[in-house]
């Protein structure tokens, strides 16, 4: 029988100092934690009852309680923002009953490589909150590299400017209730025809994320009609592990099609 | 270690493990409505209401329900002895074959007419969108909430 402890802390003072204790790991949804092996694991927080379930704008900052299921995020951003890359990479996540209970917190943390919303945040340049050993606000990209970041430490929001930039977002998947093989994001800054800034994610390669940089500057002080399917083609580097179901280098040449396809589409041109 | 749920509005003391699963608890606990089937969140056969909200009982861990958390099984919206509209829409509309995705089938379609009680085509096949049934081919179960809805707002 395993020995796991739960803890049900009042508040996120309570909280902390729980996360003191070495191997008790934070419990959203925990959708992520249900098949883990817990052989290491002391105790479990559940952070059902620190108010962490909210959406709220504050001078253009929108920020979600980690504890915000992707249903609850959908419902509340389409009101705020409703164009936002987020809605529209989480509205194709998963199916119903596990929208309603996959939280954005237990997303982040365990940033698996099929993740719909990594893509998202990391092209808004999102930051996440933090409690615990480590306190504070970080970007989002250095929480993922910094490992010491997530040890004895919860997330308790995510926070990212109301941009209202064109964006389109990709989930490669043979039907519609696969966790994604790759996703691809594109966030673009336009003034009128030219991209003044652009934000190319995709999530699930070789390196798990991958920033297209060469691509970004590519498009950036173009107009649309200077770019090209091959030109964008041409510059999306990334290779994949191969599984059961896929081959890594047919899943290359897939990821440089859907990329320029993802970018036309955010430039609305079909 | 020992917990209280409320399952369709009754407090119940269980016995369970800390790293049980809350589909584990309702079947051995008499909640045999509940069924088990792919026990990955894919295919619907244990969705329950949590809250008001359809969820997959395989992957909730028992202990993470606390105590003002409602669970709402199949039984607790109807009965063979005294059917919900829904429940009898599905009879009616020949969307039970089998049976065995049937409770969640019902149930997700409760969660849905209770917020959206005139939903479009689509807005049914996303709100069952994490209910696999392998016999009827999804039309007449369509049909059902089609005409559950109507009759439920002529009530």
């Amino acid at each position: 029988m395993i020995k796991i402890q739960w803890h049900y802390p009042k508040s996120l003072a309570e909280a902390s100092s729980l996360l003191e204790i070495k191997n008790i790991i934070p419990h959203g949804g925990g959708t992520s934690l249900i098949n883990r092996d817990f052989s290491h694991v002391v105790g479990l927080l559940n952070l059902t009852e620190l108010g962490l379930n909210y959406i709220k704008q504050d001078n253009a900052i929108i920020e979600i309680g980690s504890m915000s299921t992707y249903a609850d995020i959908l419902t509340g951003l389409k009101s705020i923002s409703p164009d936002n890359i987020l809605v529209k990479s989480l509205q194709n996540a998963a199916n119903t009953p596990c929208r309603n209970r996959i939280t954005i917190g237990g997303s982040i943390s365990f940033a698996p490589k099929w993740s719909d919303v990594i893509g998202a945040l990391l092209a808004l340049e999102a930051k996440v909150v933090i409690t615990g050993k480590n306190d504070g606000e970080f970007l989002l990209s250095e929480y993922l590299e910094q490992k010491e970041l997530r040890q004895q430490s919860l997330i308790t929001a995510v926070k990212f400017k109301n941009f209202s930039h064109r964006s389109s977002h990709y989930r490669e998947v043979k039907t519609k209730n696969d966790m994604p093989l790759f996703t691809i994001t594109a966030l673009l800054k336009m003034d009128k025809d030219q991209i003044e800034q652009a934000k190319v994610f995709i999530i699930g390669t070789t390196e798990r994320i991958s920033q297209l940089i060469e691509l970004e500057n590519y498009l950036e002080n173009k107009l649309r009609l200077e770019i090209s399917e091959e030109g964008i083609q041409n510059l999306v580097k990334v290779s994949f592990n191969g599984s059961r179901i896929t081959d890594g280098d047919y899943l290359s040449h897939k990821a440089k099609i859907e990329t320029a396809r993802t970018i036309f589409r955010a430039m609305e041109i079909s | 270690m020992e917990t209280t749920l409320n399952i369709n509005g009754e407090n119940i003391e269980v016995k369970i493990d800390p790293d049980e699963h809350l589909l584990h608890t309702l079947r051995n606990n008499g909640f045999t409505e509940v069924k088990s089937g792919c026990e990955e969140g894919e295919c619907g056969a244990c969705l329950i209401l949590l809250n008001g909200k359809s969820v997959n009982s395989c992957q909730i861990f028992t202990a993470s329900i606390i105590k003002k958390d409602k669970i709402l099984t199949v039984k607790g919206i109807g009965d063979f002895h005294e059917p919900h509209i829904i429940q009898e829409a599905f009879v009616e509309c020949g969307a039970v074959q089998c049976g065995f995705c049937t409770p969640g089938m019902v149930l997700a379609s409760y969660a849905l007419l209770q917020s959206n009680p005139n939903p479009t085509e689509s807005q049914i096949k996303e709100a069952l969108d994490g209910n696999l049934c392998r016999c009827t081919g999804y039309v007449k179960i369509i049909d059902a909430v089609k005409q559950a809805a109507q009759r439920l707002q002529k009530k």
